[in-house]
């Protein structure tokens, strides 16, 4: 998946404000009007399963800070 | 002897908790939010003195109003919210009922799969001869394992209770089961003490997780993301094992009733399996997620709102807590 279409699909599934752009350095933890919530966690989850065909565990989904640590855990080859 | 379903009722709290009251208290998310992805906008909960058994009653008496409750020769009684560790809940149900002491009652102990469990063993009585009229009931106040600062499971679960009346018939009504358990998932969805492994501690240590949802050893956990991982590896699996063990498949299935997580999960499921919308139920507005009483509060809309008709075949499933699912085809 070309990186950019990545951080597109990750603005629209979690519903980060639009003014925001989302980069690799983009950090979850930190972002105005978002919080990696339960929620948050379940759709993101969904998404990585439905798109990479990845599962992650709780101790994975609790290690992510930024967009570049997430594409780390799915693994950096899936993106160009 | 074939064993057929030929009533259904259920019954609600009166307390009911809403979005807006959950956003009141945690201020981060907003009730559409809320609505939007777990599909529930209020759920009943039971009051503080409230037991599974009081909410049994009232869906019981609904089915006694419609049907002799003296052909009741089994009771089931399905929960994991009892009222005494001992006697069986369905013990104290039976008085409480005035059914005859020529019924055999007992408790089953599951969550999510429970009513399909028990729809297995009252065919199964039926098929036997040990039974011509099994009323089962499932009953869950899950709320009080609820820590009042873990907003997930506050947002998710409600309590409710449902009664079912399995009838031995002529005409086949309850086709084959899939059962199925993996032991290995008790460490992410459980109640830690208040059994004999590990007693209520009176002064628990609350700790917040990374999503600041607040609980102690005494409440129940969830681990959302292992339990998201169990749902879309074995339900896809159990579904096509269910079709396959009744020679059938999902042109000629009616309607599908999955045991209603959350919105989100379910339509994953969904589009996983590649069921058309309009065959499949999804409805937890008003009651959430109620455990071993989704289904049968599912089977009774669904018949209310013509959704199912006489004649139809309905595939149902349940999972969750153990890890434990089972699935079968019914005939309404």
């Amino acid at each position: 998946m070309k990186k950019e279409d990545f951080f597109n699909s990750l603005q629209d599934v979690l519903e980060i404000d639009e003014d925001i752009e989302i980069t690799e350095a983009t950090n979850f933890k930190n972002m105005k009007h978002f919080e990696l919530d339960s929620i948050a966690i379940m759709t993101l989850v969904a998404f990585v399963h439905e798109k990479f065909n990845r599962k992650f565990t709780a101790v994975q989904i609790n290690s992510i800070t930024t967009v570049r640590s997430l594409m780390e855990l799915i693994g950096l080859d899936h993106f160009e | 002897m074939n064993a057929k379903i030929k009533h259904i009722e259920y019954h609600l709290p009166d307390k009911i908790v809403d979005n807006e009251i959950l956003v009141r208290e945690f201020q981060e998310w907003t009730a559409d939010k809320i609505e939007k992805k777990t599909g529930i906008r209020e759920r009943h909960i039971a009051g503080e003195n409230e037991t599974s058994l009081d909410l049994a009653i009232p869906a019981c008496n609904k089915i006694f109003s419609q049907y002799d409750k003296n052909k009741i020769d089994c009771l089931i009684f399905c929960t994991q919210t009892p009222d005494y560790y001992m006697p069986a809940t369905a013990c104290v149900l039976q008085e409480r009922l005035g059914l005859g002491k020529n019924t055999g009652a007992f408790d089953i102990n599951l969550g999510c799969s429970g009513f399909i469990y028990g729809l297995a063993i009252a065919k199964g009585f039926i098929a036997a001869g040990v039974s011509k009229s099994v009323l089962l009931v499932t009953a869950e106040t899950l709320s009080k394992f609820v820590h009042p600062l873990d907003k997930t499971n506050r947002t998710l679960f409600g309590d409710a209770a449902a009664a079912t009346i399995i009838e031995a018939d002529d005409e086949n009504g309850i086709f084959e089961f899939v059962l199925g358990t993996d032991g290995s998932g008790v460490e992410n969805l459980l109640v830690r003490n208040g059994g004999m492994r590990n007693k209520i501690n009176p002064f628990p240590e609350d700790i917040a997780d990374e999503q600041g949802n607040v609980r102690n050893e005494n409440n129940i956990y969830m681990d959302a993301t292992e339990i998201f991982n169990f749902t879309t590896a074995e339900v896809p699996k159990a579904f096509s094992e269910i079709l396959n063990k009744n020679n059938t498949s999902i042109d000629k299935i009616n309607y599908v009733i999955f045991h209603q997580a959350n919105k989100f999960l379910n339509d994953y499921l969904r589009k996983m399996l590649g069921i058309a919308e309009e065959k499949y139920y999804l409805n937890l507005l008003h009651t959430g997620n109620t455990v071993s009483v989704t289904i049968p509060i599912a089977l009774k809309d669904s018949l209310d709102n013509h959704l199912i008709k006489h004649g139809d075949y309905v595939l149902l499933l349940g999972f969750g807590v153990g890890y434990s699912w089972g699935g079968t085809i019914i005939r309404i």
